[in-house]
């Protein structure tokens, strides 16, 4: 005898509502190979149901959206930049990604959301671009603008893999629009991504499966977090491929795209 | 072809409903207007052989239960 949400079913229905359960976890919003973190879209992220060693899998909007923004069009300006009053120009405040190194400090918007609010991102791969500066013809010296390729990155035999993510719920106070938006962790580049992400040297922190249910369920202190926030999944465990500079366009972005000019990276 | 987008009222609440068919099976993802996140229920057979709604994944079956039954209300209403 089986049960599914505590109803007595046959084995042959409970296998079927598994398998069901299954293919709809790539479905709808999984189902999205491309997510263009400046677009502030949607994303996959599980989340713990309070009191319980259990995760429910939600959407959530990236890009972390703190309290004190009261509406749309504050978080507008918070996210693009806009003239002040004295005419000054304020700069965007960009929170895809919280560096794990800075987001227990005590002025940090991220904080409480480290301390309380853990997530796990699924990604099925992401998207960096390599810095390559040409030598000039005339001088022989690297040029100071560089050419940008891009690459998708993955985990070696994973469909999916768990990125460490901290969430924030969001109310707009007029239209009581109600979201939880949700910021990546990034870590130091492995050797991998030091050669890919180039210009920043920084790569998102992919978790083992056993840092990510620590990370989730957890009763864990700020010392903890920060070593979990601060891990390094091992390059040799991950992948990397050039893709088509158009990816964002393309029925399948995550495709290989091979340019002759392009030196290969150094194995890992 | 699109999926099925109807509402519902739910104690008070309008529930923004899609309907999607994953592998002949009619699948109802609820986005609710406050706090509660997305659910997905759909029709499932009991060791009985009758029908009942259950959330999936497993956790959320009280609501369920009580959405499935307005959205079959909206169905015979359509009839």
């Amino acid at each position: 005898m089986c049960y599914y949400n505590g109803q007595k079913v046959t084995r042959s229905e409970f296998i079927r509502l598994k398998n069901l359960e299954k293919a709809i976890s790539q479905y709808p919003f999984l189902n999205r190979d491309l997510n263009i973190g400046f677009d502030y879209g949607n994303g996959a992220v599980l989340k713990k149901i309070e009191g319980q060693e259990e995760f429910e899998i939600v959407e959530m909007e990236w890009g972390f959206l703190p309290g004190y923004i009261r509406n749309r069009q504050q978080a507008e300006k918070f996210r693009t930049g806009y003239k002040k009053e004295n005419g000054q120009w304020q700069q965007p405040i960009l929170t895809l990604n919280a560096m794990s190194e800075e987001m227990l400090l005590h002025n940090k918007m991220y904080q409480d959301a480290a301390l309380k609010r853990r997530c796990l991102v699924l990604s099925s791969g992401f998207y960096e671009w390599r810095h390559v500066f040409p030598v000039g013809k005339k001088t022989g010296k690297p040029l100071k603008t560089a050419i940008k390729y891009p690459y998708h990155i993955g985990v070696k035999g994973r469909e999916y893999f768990f990125m460490a993510g901290i969430w924030q719920p969001w109310k707009d106070i007029e239209t009581g629009e109600y979201v939880e938006t949700f910021s990546i962790v990034t870590t130091s580049a492995n050797k991998l991504m030091e050669q890919i992400h180039n210009s920043k040297k920084r790569m998102p922190t992919i978790l083992t499966e056993g840092l990510a249910w620590e990370w989730l369920f957890g009763e864990i202190g700020e010392q903890r977090i920060t070593e979990i926030a601060t891990f390094q999944f091992p390059a040799e465990q991950m992948e990397a491929c050039t893709i088509s500079k158009d990816f964002r366009n393309a029925l399948d972005p995550a495709e290989a795209f091979i340019y002759e000019d392009l030196p290969p990276l150094e194995l890992v | 072809m699109e999926n099925e987008l109807f509402q519902v009222n739910y104690k008070g609440q309008n529930l923004k409903i899609e309907r999607f068919d994953v592998g002949g099976q009619a699948l109802f993802r609820i986005s609710f207007p406050g706090k509660e996140p997305i659910l997905t229920i759909l029709r499932a057979v009991n060791f009985n052989g009758a029908k009942f709604w259950v959330s999936m994944p497993e956790g959320r079956q009280k609501l369920a239960e009580e959405i499935g039954i307005l959205i079959e209300q909206f169905y015979r209403a359509k009839i």
